[in-house]
């Protein structure tokens, strides 16, 4: 509990920026939506055929002149990639830097053992990102209803709940690289996010990659989906995600506990 | 369970390779309950590395070892609990304060040292207000000196604890090891400072290019038939079983562990203006296990 509570107050800076950062620019959005709705009208056909553009960002599934649309095809893209890369640098960071800042010494020579160690870090990232989309929800219902609209909130539960699913699968992996790597390998992270995320545009761009699906996280909590489906996840991706996450988990527990400290 | 012997460490044919690199080979030693014992060698010998495998930071090749009776590998946690470590780079969370990092190192061990803690802090004159950003080398050592003591450990290991620390805390530092030793605790000193293990160890052991050379009381380890040579007129003499030879424009220094026949024989042949045979400095003889 005491390295729990620690790894809360070490990592508050960053979650503050990343959560302010993140749903400034996901609320701004929705501010803006009144502004734009109307002129938006005469360019919905015309964003709804402009092929693989079209489906990778849902715009051919969802009308934009619509909040439900709007939020699916832009605020949800916004707020999943910065989601996912937070996530990502969460897990990267989080074994790692306490070789790359020399403190790896100091806190394995305390009493807590590499499975406390891994198990306290372990749940600050959860409690981060349950934090992170517990508070996105609060402002994306609140940002709809102070602009007189309304977003579903079967579905928006539905998307916040993948989202968290996506963001824990992204930061489990990194997680285990950070198990297995003696620096903290921010730039690392940040591409396992990035990569992921654009693996997930090429599924919906053609057919012939849609297997991809079943690899990206970004497939199962994809906004549009979910506002489509009334708040329905897609199951087989959001399983193989659990059981990655799982893999992961059970990856870094085991390479850490074996793994030699560098001071 | 750990077994209750009159060991606080005991050592069996410890092995470290990093890779095909030689880490430490076959390295055994014991350190009796409540003794004071010294750890030399010089940089890179493996002392460091002898007691990051202790404390399960590495993970052995070969051998085994046990800390108050717990295995280092399945009792690390037991071990942990009971001693005071001290490692020779200190380092903590730069953010945080000295007073935050010694009460997180308290609240990890679920112990309440508060009192301890500021005694402590008081007799090393540690700012407990300062973040570990501002402070030097040695103000950051000092802190260290109070996380490994403030539970007051059955065990105390500290590598090279006085590096960075000014001759008054040096002088305070071995004050308090001498204090909680009175009381039953044992210290395990790893250190390149030979006056500092002869002046308070009472059991040394010596590790050289990984592998232990000597391990006995000091004053078995000072004990040699060596004898240190000056000579005077001759600089060009060579023989077997000399060491820290140290040659002069007309003269030379050296320790000599050979045959004393084999030395006046060959002075007998050479031009010597003066010559002194002596017993050697402590110095010299650790010298001889190091070369």
């Amino acid at each position: 509990m005491t390295l729990y509570k620690h790894e809360l107050k070490m990592n508050r800076v960053s979650f503050s920026v990343w959560l302010v950062g993140v749903l400034a620019m996901s609320a701004g959005c929705i501010f803006l939506f009144p502004l734009i709705d109307e002129s938006m009208a005469d360019m919905s056909d015309a964003f709804a055929s402009m092929g693989g553009f079209s489906a990778a960002f849902g715009m051919d599934k969802l009308s934009i002149t619509t909040l439900e649309g709007f939020f699916g095809t832009e605020i949800g893209t916004i707020f999943a990639l910065g989601g996912g890369m937070y996530a990502a640098l969460l897990g990267i960071s989080a074994l790692a830097k306490e070789e790359s800042g020399h403190t790896a010494e100091f806190l394995h020579t305390l009493t807590l053992g590499r499975c406390g160690i891994v198990t306290g870090k372990l749940a600050a990232i959860v409690t981060y990102l349950v934090l992170f989309d517990v508070i996105a929800f609060g402002v994306f219902a609140a940002s709809a209803a102070m602009i007189g609209e309304t977003l579903s909130v079967k579905s928006l539960i539905g998307y916040v709940v993948a989202q968290f699913a996506a963001q824990l699968e992204i930061a489990s992996v990194c997680f285990a690289f950070s198990a297995c790597s003696k620096r903290s390998s921010l730039g690392l992270g940040l591409g396992v996010a990035l990569v992921l995320y654009v693996l997930d545009i090429i599924a919906r761009i053609t057919d012939k990659a849609e297997f991809l699906k079943y690899i990206t996280p970004f497939s199962f909590s994809n906004a549009t989906d979910i506002f489509v489906n009334g708040g329905t996840i897609e199951t087989v991706p959001l399983c193989i995600g659990i059981c990655v996450t799982v893999i992961s988990l059970a990856a870094a527990y085991t390479v850490y506990r074996r793994r030699d400290i560098v001071s | 369970m750990p077994s209750e012997t009159g060991k606080a460490i005991e050592i069996k044919g410890l092995t470290k390779f990093y890779g095909t690199n030689r880490g430490i080979d076959d390295v055994s030693f014991d350190v009796k309950k409540g003794e004071i014992f010294g750890f030399l060698g010089p940089n890179g010998a493996g002392k460091s590395t002898t007691i990051r495998c202790l404390l399960g930071l590495i993970q052995p090749t070969g051998g085994s070892a046990a800390i108050l009776g717990c295995d280092i590998v399945k009792g690390h946690r037991e071990i942990m609990r009971r001693i005071g470590y001290m490692p020779s780079e200190t380092q903590f969370y730069p953010s945080m304060k000295v007073s935050e990092v010694i009460r997180f190192a308290a609240d990890v061990r679920g112990t309440e040292c508060r009192e301890e803690a500021a005694k402590l802090c008081e007799r090393l004159k540690v700012d407990t207000k300062k973040r570990i950003e501002e402070l030097s080398l040695g103000n950051r050592k000092k802190v260290g000196i109070v996380c490994a003591m403030q539970h007051k450990p059955e065990l105390f290991i500290f590598d090279e604890p006085t590096s960075g620390l000014d001759p008054l805390i040096q002088s305070e530092f071995f004050e308090l090891v001498r204090e909680y030793n009175a009381q039953g605790a044992t210290c395990f000193l790893s250190s390149h400072v030979l006056s500092e293990v002869r002046k308070y160890c009472g059991r040394a052991a010596i590790i050289r290019e990984g592998r232990l050379i000597a391990c006995d009381t000091i004053e078995n380890l000072a004990h040699t038939s060596a004898k240190f040579v000056r000579l005077s007129g001759v600089s060009e003499l060579s023989l077997e079983g000399m060491s820290n030879v140290e040659r002069q424009p007309d003269g030379m220094e050296f320790v000599y562990s050979g045959d004393i026949k084999a030395l006046l024989t060959a002075l007998s042949g050479c031009e010597v203006k003066d010559v002194s045979i002596e017993e050697p400095s402590l110095e010299d003889v650790f010298m001889q296990y190091y070369d």
